[in-house]
């Protein structure tokens, strides 16, 4: 089975990282404002908001393919200056390269690493290990949805990344695949221990999933609060204490109110 | 005449012309067209230059390329003819001209759909 070594680093430090934008006019945009956050080695953390919260530009600077423009992103005390194996990502679109089987998509970060030669035997491992043994001469366009998105998380997991950052990964799921496939996430993560930043847009999916969730809010996006999931696991997710901390995050996102703050503006 | 000092390689000009137009076109907007995700996926597996370009830019455009190999072909074989019935001494459109000149037109469409033939599996 695959090497499950424990994962003893992954310690991301984001400190006061902003990132402003120009749009066509010059104007300056903020998508993200003085955000401050620690995920520790193997912590599962969610990222949630409405849409321009600034959520998926903070995975972006943690998984380098954009720079701050203020702040810095540390992993394991090293600034972050660009992407990197060891920051696996998986989009919301699967993103399979559509000319390679299942085999050589999950394949292609040892290939493009230049290790295939000594990993081969792990490609097969991470196929079994989201369970698609069967399917490794598949083409992605003869995949259903969950299934390509299980190529992506092994393709990002073969690298033995130390954070794994998961941008919407199942938002493009139906709720069924999407319940079965967090649980295999869990799974995952459980097994590797490695350090997991998930953004999402269900709050339910951040409850079950993560050790800590952090809200944020738009315009200007920053992060408004933390909160801790003191729930054990494995979790149940018809606990009552879901309720509790989803409508606790709901005030903070102003949408638990009576009335509609739009009516007195 | 100092360039090409006989017809065949200014036939051959041509056709280098015809073919490296659209090739070059239909490349070029085939990787300009490439999913820019497809770029960060590869960058955060550790991809290097070299493989964005020959594992990801390259095969990602391999229908545009295709296509234009296709236009290619087509436009060299127009350039072909041409370039026969203008001066090169062989071929099927060398061959309609002088059986037409000897007004066997019976000749004349017979190569006719013998192109047609030919060419049309291009």
């Amino acid at each position: 089975m695959v090497n499950s070594r424990k994962v003893d680093s992954g310690k991301l430090e984001i400190k006061n990282v902003g990132r402003t934008f120009l749009d066509v006019k010059g104007n300056e945009i903020v998508a993200l404002k003085d955000a401050s956050l620690i995920v520790n080695e193997g912590e599962f953390v969610s990222l949630v908001g409405p849409s321009g919260c600034g959520k998926s530009t903070l995975l972006r600077l943690i998984a380098g393919l954009d720079t701050p423009s203020l702040g810095e992103v540390l992993l394991d005390g090293t600034p972050i200056s660009g992407p990197g194996y060891e920051r696996g990502l998986v989009f919301q679109d699967p993103t399979l390269f559509p000319w390679l089987n299942v085999k050589n998509n999950v394949a292609s970060g040892l290939v493009a690493r230049k290790v295939y030669n000594k990993k081969e035997n792990e490609v097969q491992d991470y196929i079994n290990l989201v369970g698609l043994t069967g399917f490794e001469n598949s083409y992605p366009h003869q995949l259903s949805g969950g299934m390509a998105q299980r190529v992506a998380l092994a393709r990002a997991l073969v690298n033995h990344p130390k954070v794994l950052l998961l941008d919407e990964p199942l938002g493009a799921l139906d709720a069924f695949t999407r319940m079965q496939m967090q649980d295999e996430i869990l799974r995952i993560w459980q097994e590797r221990q490695t350090t997991v930043v998930l953004v999402t847009h269900d709050i339910d999916e951040a409850i079950y999933m993560s050790d800590r969730i952090v809200i944020m809010t738009p315009r200007p996006g920053k992060i408004q609060e933390t909160i801790k999931v003191e729930i054990g696991r494995p979790r149940r997710r018809n606990d009552p204490d879901f309720f509790k901390i989803r409508s606790k995050i709901l005030e903070i996102l102003h949408f638990a109110k009576e009335e509609q703050l739009s009516y007195y503006l | 005449m100092v360039v090409f000092p006989n017809t065949f390689s200014a036939s051959v000009f041509l056709i280098v012309l015809a073919v490296w137009f659209p090739v070059t076109v239909m490349t070029s907007s085939g990787i300009a067209n490439v999913r820019n995700s497809f770029f960060e996926v590869a960058k955060t597996l550790g991809a290097d230059r070299k493989y964005l370009i020959f594992k990801v830019a390259i095969p990602a455009a391999y229908p545009n390329i295709f296509i234009g190999l296709f236009m290619g072909m087509g436009s060299s074989f127009l350039t072909l003819i041409v370039g026969e019935m203008l001066g090169v001494k062989a071929g099927l459109g060398w061959y309609i001209n002088w059986a037409q000149g000897w007004a066997e037109l019976h000749k004349v469409y017979a190569s006719l759909i013998l192109m047609a033939v030919m060419f049309s599996s291009f």
